[in-house]
């Protein structure tokens, strides 16, 4: 009798250890998973939270069209090209329109959610030959509607007119009759 | 009215800035809650992208402006997008010379003669927000995951830095942040496209090459571009799911 007790409390060592072992990591679990953890799959909930709140450095095209419509759209020089659709207001043909209609400000303007905040901050950049030569550089690959522009072959035609391209393109209606 | 100057130009300056459904978006946006804001479900939407190679001028603007919206450290090997150029030999399609200075971030230099018979082509590549991720099923403590609305995340504050999710990806679209040692990868513009805003890649790609788009919004252009184009994913023989669609992919890309 005395033996099979004095067996026993060798088991109930082993069995009060591994209880104690499951407390501790149930107390460690509690501690370091989150409790957000897993309401949506096998990740912290939160964590889609604190990427949506991250800051925007583009604030988007609406935004500058807020304040800036006439920039935007400017008063329209005789070669605009084609007529404007009456109620749209948009151009009939998109391929005579003389605009850089498909950029939006920022893709040459760059980021400008901080001017936005504080319109003192991060006034719009204006345009240099490098930013121009940037898309329309010739180069190898680019498809052949992109119009494109050997700058030394451009300067050598009339070199004293042609060192700054926004000396003859206006940067929003870039087409020229030269 | 106890409403004073001040706080009538904040609020009207809101409602100029951001109009309707926006502006009551913003408050919770502002107060840390963007979850709990009224007009965005995330299980309303299926995000992915449009890449039409036909329109890429290679200009690296979306380098750049991926850089700059998501604080992406500017050294060699740090991209959530980038842009390769393939040259490919006609008579030798196995073997396609690819080149990525910098990622385009810089664009890119001549480097061929017009009419030594080349081919070359652009091709921006990112994250293809895979539906069925290699990438989320290798990390050991679930830092990284898909969203309810389908975009492949990473969650900085778990990450450990293991790397098994930059080895995982077949596009080698991750990279290890080094100044904090955790993974990261594009967000799809997360914190944009929950607040109506485009990605910042779309935001400025000049030709239009790149569209966000929302694959569970019927009204949403991507369906019928898919339908109309002749449209493939990258390593579709993976069963990612990849959700990049690409126009006028070239057989040679890998």
């Amino acid at each position: 009798m005395g033996d099979r007790f004095h067996h026993a409390r060798h088991l109930l060592r082993v069995g009060a250890v591994l209880a104690l072992g499951f407390v501790a990591f149930l107390f460690a679990r509690s501690a370091l998973v989150p409790s957000d953890f897993g309401v949506y799959g096998y990740y912290r909930a939160g964590a889609l939270n604190d990427i949506r709140a991250l800051p925007i450095a583009y604030a988007g095209r609406a935004a500058c069209v807020d304040c800036h419509e006439d920039t935007y759209d400017p008063p329209e020089p005789e070669d605009a090209g084609s007529a404007k659709h009456p109620a749209l207001g948009i151009r009939l043909d998109p391929a005579k329109d003389n605009r850089h209609s498909k950029l939006r400000c920022e893709a040459c303007h760059g980021p400008l959610q901080k001017h936005i905040d504080d319109t003192e901050k991060d006034v719009p950049k204006v345009a240099s030959n490098g930013l121009c030569l940037g898309c329309h550089r010739l180069l190898i690959g680019r498809p052949k509607d992109q119009p494109q522009v050997a700058p030394a072959d451009h300067k050598k035609s009339d070199p004293q007119k042609r060192t700054e391209c926004v000396s003859c393109h206006k940067p929003h209606w870039p087409k020229t009759d030269a | 009215m106890d409403q004073n100057r001040r706080a009538f130009l904040q609020d009207a300056g809101k409602f100029i800035l951001l109009t309707g459904a926006a502006t009551l978006a913003w408050d919770y946006v502002v107060a840390g809650a963007p979850e709990q804001a009224p007009n965005y479900t995330a299980t309303d939407h299926w995000w992915g992208m449009i890449i039409d190679i036909d329109k890429c001028i290679g200009s690296g603007n979306c380098v750049r402006a991926c850089k700059a919206e998501n604080d992406v450290p500017l050294e060699e090997g740090c991209f959530r997008t980038w842009v390769e150029r393939y040259r490919v030999d006609p008579d030798d399609l196995d073997h396609p010379r690819v080149d990525s200075p910098n990622g385009g971030y810089d664009g890119f230099a001549e480097i061929g003669t017009p009419g030594d018979g080349m081919k070359v082509f652009f091709v921006p590549k990112m994250c293809n927000q895979c539906a069925d991720s290699p990438c989320t099923q290798v990390c050991p403590v679930g830092a990284t995951f898909r969203s309810p609305d389908g975009v492949i995340l990473v969650d900085k504050t778990r990450c450990l830095g293991c790397r098994y999710c930059v080895q995982a990806c077949p596009y080698g679209c991750r990279y290890i942040d080094p100044r904090t040692h955790t993974a990261d990868k594009c967000t799809l513009c997360y914190h944009r496209i929950t607040k109506g805003l485009t990605t910042a890649c779309s935001e400025v790609c000049p030709t239009g090459a790149r569209q966000l788009v929302d694959l569970k919004n019927p009204k949403d252009p991507v369906h019928a571009f898919i339908r109309d184009h002749k449209i493939h994913v990258l390593k579709p023989n993976l069963a990612t799911r990849s959700k990049v669609y690409y126009n006028g992919l070239d057989g040679v890309v890998r």
